[in-house]
């Protein structure tokens, strides 16, 4: 969730960002606005010919013609009430749309460097839930702030043509309204974000209680954690409470407002029309003119109410904000890949005194020198956190080079060699879609056959036939689950689709046991002709079928003597 | 509606509250129509009185003390009301959750119904968020709705009956049928906008958990194109679920005014004074006010009420093994046999999980299973924690039968490591007071010390209460194993049960691991343990390995002796060893 204390410096980042988003729905924008003032100008409409009718009636006169027109005047203003509507939809829904590609774009040019830091299921809501969320904002809350300006000024001008007495009341305490709603607001409003966090975290805790049922049986200890989760929801009632006895005194006094002027315009003009006034007001007022300034009062507070009511949706666009927000900052203008496809002939890598210290100083390797041989299988060696799979995040351009130079086939590397090299990870990612859409990872342009030989030879075709449509057959989060080890040779068909001379693995069998490592790794043997395979690794299994083993350890030190002699 | 009542009854200790609230929102209702037709009849009539010249004889305290006495009335009463509301929506909600918590429990993690334990949970979530508004949004509007019409009806009655058609018709209509008509519209567009958020939902993490594999074949750019495609699917059903509720606020927005004009027209029609034509088309005004929220109310009713019927689904749900009447007191003893145990998962399994598995963890016993992923390790682990019962054969713990002991009884002498190592999201300590609540200070740090995870616990920021798990994650994979190790520590149970304890960890964190583990087994010969694995390292330290194969326990013996066999033990580590 977003951090309750945001300070006033973030604040304005966070409007200021709001405020950008906000010109993609510009237009629709200002159309709802348009529609919000012209529906209180037709309420006037309304309210003059309801209050004639009553007139006439009284004055025994014809009502049924002024009667009706107030019905077309109340039909018409319904459908400007629509539009406004449905033009605040659509603004919040460009700007939706906008949003989430921009960020989803920002991912992207950012790469695995930053993704794989975040927590695929927080990234996530972040482009679906924090996106949702900045609906209220840009479809109410935004469009209404014209709407407040301009509504009232139409209200108070049309009340004064019938009495000063009534525009003077409207006048007063609308700029009172505001005031009042700052001062008890103001405090409740900070307490309530604190309370958003709280409520976050109870729902968190009894989630997370939930799904550790299991844990939780293991040691007996549901029932502790229950009385533990009762006292939790009790303590956040009290707090609540006591937030909210603070928080709901703004909303009755707008409440408290709207009702005392109809109360003050009803004794006001009745007290007039009787000639009972203790004081002599300088006017007279006519049944007509009393009505029409009484149906005019409730509405009057209408744009106000409406902005408290819609006041919760910019808390929740700031916390959106302040979650997306560092997903999109710091963004290089992606430069494009050239178009290099991948190498015809398997390459020989060069890498001398590559290093790579990450943008937060984190040290990802230290600079080391080796050579990878053409049409061989090279392992780099070495414990978990010794920066194997850093270097060859560096060769992908997924980590970044920061110092030292790579060399392929003795060429100066300009560009990293994502797109050019087959990729295969610790937990290779089943895509949702078919087992086709897996393998081309929905490039259209591979041939048909190229996917045949792939899956034969990466050794799919071994589970292909348990498939109820074969390669048609849904994967991923809704479809077919597949084994560790049957995942990676979809990993392994990937590269073979494409026919990759070059394929980087990190860490291929970490998650397998022994039965699939080794047939992983037989599949890969059967492949090998041709290809040059780099793997980062500490299994002996892997190790075992290397035609080159570069210890990692070793060759840093190597380098550090080197340096230093 | 007995679901919802169903519910509702399991508010009954909150009726108090619920009844308060429902009563306040009531007269917060009736104060409005009240303010507004009683202003709109006291200017009528003082115009009248005026212009006949019997101003000095109104009776006007009447009416100027009723439009003060509602107008502070309306304020108070929605002070009130809301704090009564949420006052009740806390306790109930607070309830509910319990309520679940209760349910769920035993169910967990055997599931039933096909559905996994993570499903059943993940879909509870969703539901008890979505009854968070069965009372302050479906059952308090309804009930000020309700009672507002029914005081409009009886004043109308008296000043104006011809009006009551046209008002009370009008207020059905666009108030009650017209939201429900809708939401049963609204329902298949409802679906949609369901799946295609899901599809939202799918193709962005995609793109987040996939980046490497798709940057590394250019292949991001498509399913950008395919998150956008879907993004505007999601947009699109959203707009048509928003043209539904365009409808009816257009119709409400319509409705207030026209049934002004209706109520006034209908009473002038039928001859009645002025006044109180005036008073009816205003009581119609006032009334309208309740109706914004019953559309509310109608357009969640449909999510609300298959939220409601899901969760009750829970209290119909058995659990896989239950505790038994009178458990058998726990045997000094603690050896364990399984004794041709057969086990298939329910759900409409087809292939048996276990077939005639037989094998005995004696006091001071190391027995290490392996077998390839599938083959039923980590079912016997889950037998022997009583989640399942077996379908046929014993499971013996100091040689009574564990049905008889029941789950809780048994697993007092068990502690399990699991293959996740979960953590709660909370405080270290609090994860460790998990095992044993009343342990001391220097308990926690003796089983830290044991586990090889006191010295990264003294550096973590706040020590020991430093918050950890799903929100925390400042423990790596390896930590969060020592972590739950030294939970199982602390427990103090004489059988520790390890499912593939070491798995991702690099071979110095795996070998700190099991030299913990070593010492602990060490300090007292009647302790054992029972390990799930396919690391190497791990079974040059077991006495005995069981090699599992297709449900059956196919081969016995040291490791060494399995070695020399030619079997599925050779299959299984031929490469590695």
């Amino acid at each position: 969730m977003s951090n309750p204390a945001l300070s006033r410096e973030d604040r304005r980042a966070l409007g200021a960002l709001l405020t950008g988003w906000g010109q993609a729905g510009r237009g629709p924008s200002l159309l709802a606005s348009a529609c919000g003032i012209a529906q209180y100008a037709l309420f006037i409409g309304f309210a003059g010919f309801a209050a004639s009718a009553i007139a006439a009636l009284v004055a025994g006169e014809p009502f049924v013609m002024a009667a009706l027109l107030a019905a077309l005047f109340a039909f018409v203003r319904a459908g400007a009430q629509a539009l406004e509507t449905r033009a605040g939809f659509e603004a919040a829904a460009r700007v939706k749309a906008h949003v989430r590609m921009e960020t989803a774009r920002a991912l992207a040019v950012k790469g695995p460097a930053f993704t794989e830091r975040l927590e695929t299921g927080a990234a996530g809501s972040a482009l679906t839930d924090a996106v949702e969320k900045l609906e209220g904002y840009f479809g109410r809350y935004r469009p209404l702030m014209p709407v407040i300006a301009g509504a009232p000024i139409l209200m108070v001008a049309a009340a004064f043509t019938q009495s000063w007495v009534v525009g003077l009341l409207f006048i007063i305490t609308a700029p009172l309204l505001p005031l009042f709603m700052a001062i008890v607001g103001g405090a409740a409003a900070a307490a309530s974000k604190d309370q958003i966090a709280v409520l976050a975290r109870l729902a968190g805790r009894f989630n997370d209680r939930l799904q550790s049922l299991a844990l939780l049986n293991a040691f007996n200890a549901a029932q502790r954690e229950r009385e533990g989760l009762a006292a939790a929801s009790e303590d956040f009632r009290q707090r609540t409470m006591k937030v909210l006895r603070l928080a709901f005194l703004s909303s009755a006094i707008l409440e408290f407002f709207a009702a005392l002027s109809v109360a003050a315009i009803a004794i006001y003009v009745g007290f007039s029309l009787l000639g009972e006034l203790p004081f002599d007001a300088g006017e007279t007022v006519t049944l007509r003119e009393g009505l029409f300034v009484l149906i005019l009062a409730p509405e009057f507070y209408m744009p106000l109410r409406r902005l408290s009511a819609a006041y919760h949706d910019r808390a929740d666009a700031e916390a959106a904000a302040d979650t997306l927000r560092p997903l999109l900052r710091n963004v290089e203008s992606g430069a494009a890949h050239p178009g290099i496809g991948p190498f015809d002939m398997c390459p020989k890598i060069t890498l001398s005194g590559v290093s790579c210290t990450y943008e937060d100083g984190r040290k990802g390797l230290k600079p080391v020198t080796l050579s990878i041989p053409a049409g061989k299988i090279s392992v780099v060696w070495g414990p978990s956190g010794s920066g194997k799979s850093t270097l060859l995040k560096i060769l992908m351009g997924f980590a970044p080079l920061s110092s030292g130079e790579v060399r392929v086939d003795g060429a100066l590397m300009t560009a990293p060699l994502a797109g050019r090299a087959g990729w295969i990870g610790q937990n290779p990612r089943l895509f949702h879609g078919s087992l086709r859409d897996n393998i081309t990872l929905h490039d259209p342009s591979i041939p048909g056959e190229m996917i045949e030989r792939a899956v034969a030879e990466a050794g799919v075709a071994d589970f292909l036939v348990h498939l109820s449509d074969g390669l048609d057959t849904p994967l991923g989060e809704r479809g077919f689950g597949l084994s560790g080890g049957q995942i990676q040779r979809v990993a392994l068909a990937r590269a073979l689709a494409r026919d990759m001379k070059l394929v980087l693995m990190d860490e291929p069998s970490a998650h397998l046991d022994g039965e699939a490592e080794a047939r992983f790794l037989d599949a890969l043997l059967s492949n090998r002709d041709g290809r040059t395979i780099l793997i980062a690794t500490h299994s002996p299994a892997v190790r075992a079928i290397a035609d080159e083993v570069f210890d990692i350890a070793e060759l840093q030190a190597g380098h550090e003597q080197g340096g230093a002699s | 509606m007995k679901t919802l009542a169903f519910f509702l009854s399991l508010a009954r200790p909150d009726r108090w509250w619920l009844r308060l609230g429902a009563v306040l929102a009531i007269l917060t209702l009736l104060a409005g129509i009240g303010l507004l037709s009683l202003s709109g009849w006291f200017i009528t009539a003082a115009a009248i009185a005026g212009a006949a010249g019997l101003g000095r004889s109104f009776n006007y305290l009447f009416a100027s003390g009723g439009v003060r006495g509602f107008a502070m009335g309306r304020t108070l009463g929605r002070y009130a009301e809301r704090l009564a509301t949420h006052e009740a929506t806390f306790r109930i909600l607070a309830r509910l959750r319990l309520w679940v918590f209760d349910r769920a429990a035993p169910l967990v993690p055997a599931g039933l119904g096909g559905l996994r334990a993570g499903d059943l949970l993940s879909r509870v979530t969703g539901d008890v968020d979505a009854l968070d508004g069965l009372y302050l949004r479906l059952i308090t509007p309804a009930l000020s709705a309700l009672f507002g019409a029914l005081a409009a009806t009886l004043v109308l009655s008296l000043a104006a009956p011809a009006a009551i058609l046209p008002v009370i018709g009008l207020f059905v209509l666009s108030g009650l049928v017209l939201p429900l008509l809708a939401a049963k519209l609204g329902q298949s567009a409802g679906e949609s906008v369901t799946a295609a958020a899901s599809d939202t939902r799918s193709e962005a993490a995609d793109l987040i958990a996939g980046m490497a594999e798709l940057k590394a074949y250019g292949a991001e750019t498509a399913v950008l194109s395919r998150l956008e495609a879907a993004s505007t699917g999601w947009i699109s059903g959203q707009r048509r679920l928003a043209g539904l509720a365009l409808l009816n606020t257009a119709v409400l927005a319509f409705a207030g005014p026209a049934s002004f004009v209706a109520g006034f027209l209908a009473a002038a029609g039928s001859g009645a004074p002025a006044p109180l034509a005036a008073l009816a088309g205003f009581i119609a005004f006032g009334l309208f006010e309740a109706a914004a929220p019953l559309v509310l109310a109608g357009e969640q009713y449909g999510r609300t009420l298959s939220a409601a019927k899901r969760l009750k689904a829970l209290d119909d749900m058995r659990p896989a093994v239950a505790e038994p009447a009178s458990p058998l007191p726990l045997p000094e003893a603690h050896d364990v046999a399984f004794d041709a145990v057969g086990f298939t998962y329910p759900g409409g399994q087809a292939r048996p999980a276990l077939i005639d598995v037989s094998f005995t963890l004696p006091e001071g016993g190391r027995v290490a299973l392996v077998g390839a992923s599938g083959s039923g390790k980590s079912s016997i682990i889950r037998l022997l924690m009583g989640f399942y019962a077996p379908d046929s054969g014993t499971i013996r713990l100091g040689g009574a039968d564990i049905a008889a002991l029941g789950p809780s009884g048994t697993r007092a002498r068990l502690s399990l490591v699991d293959q996740r190592a979960d953590l709660l999201s909370t405080t270290v300590r609090a994860n460790l007071l998990l095992a044993r609540p009343e342990a001391t200070e220097d308990q926690l740090w003796q089983a830290l010390e044991q586990a090889r995870a006191a010295d990264f616990v003294r550096a973590l920021p706040d020590g020991l209460t430093t918050w950890i798990g799903e929100e925390g994650r400042l423990v790596s994979g390896g930590q969060a194993r020592r972590i739950a190790l030294a939970r199982a520590f602390l427990k103090d149970a004489p059988v520790m049960l390890l499912d593939e304890p070491t798995e991702g960890l690099d071979s110095r964190t795996e070998a700190e691991f099991l030299d913990a583990l070593d010492a602990w087994l060490d300090a007292d010969t009647r302790r054992s343990v029972l390990i799930i694995t396919h690391r190497p390292a791990l079974l040059a330290r077991a006495r005995e390995v069981l090699v599992m194969d297709e449900a059956r326990i196919v081969q016995t013996g040291s490791a060494d002796a399995l070695a020399a066999e030619d079997g599925a033990f050779n299959r299984l580590f031929a490469k590695q060893i």
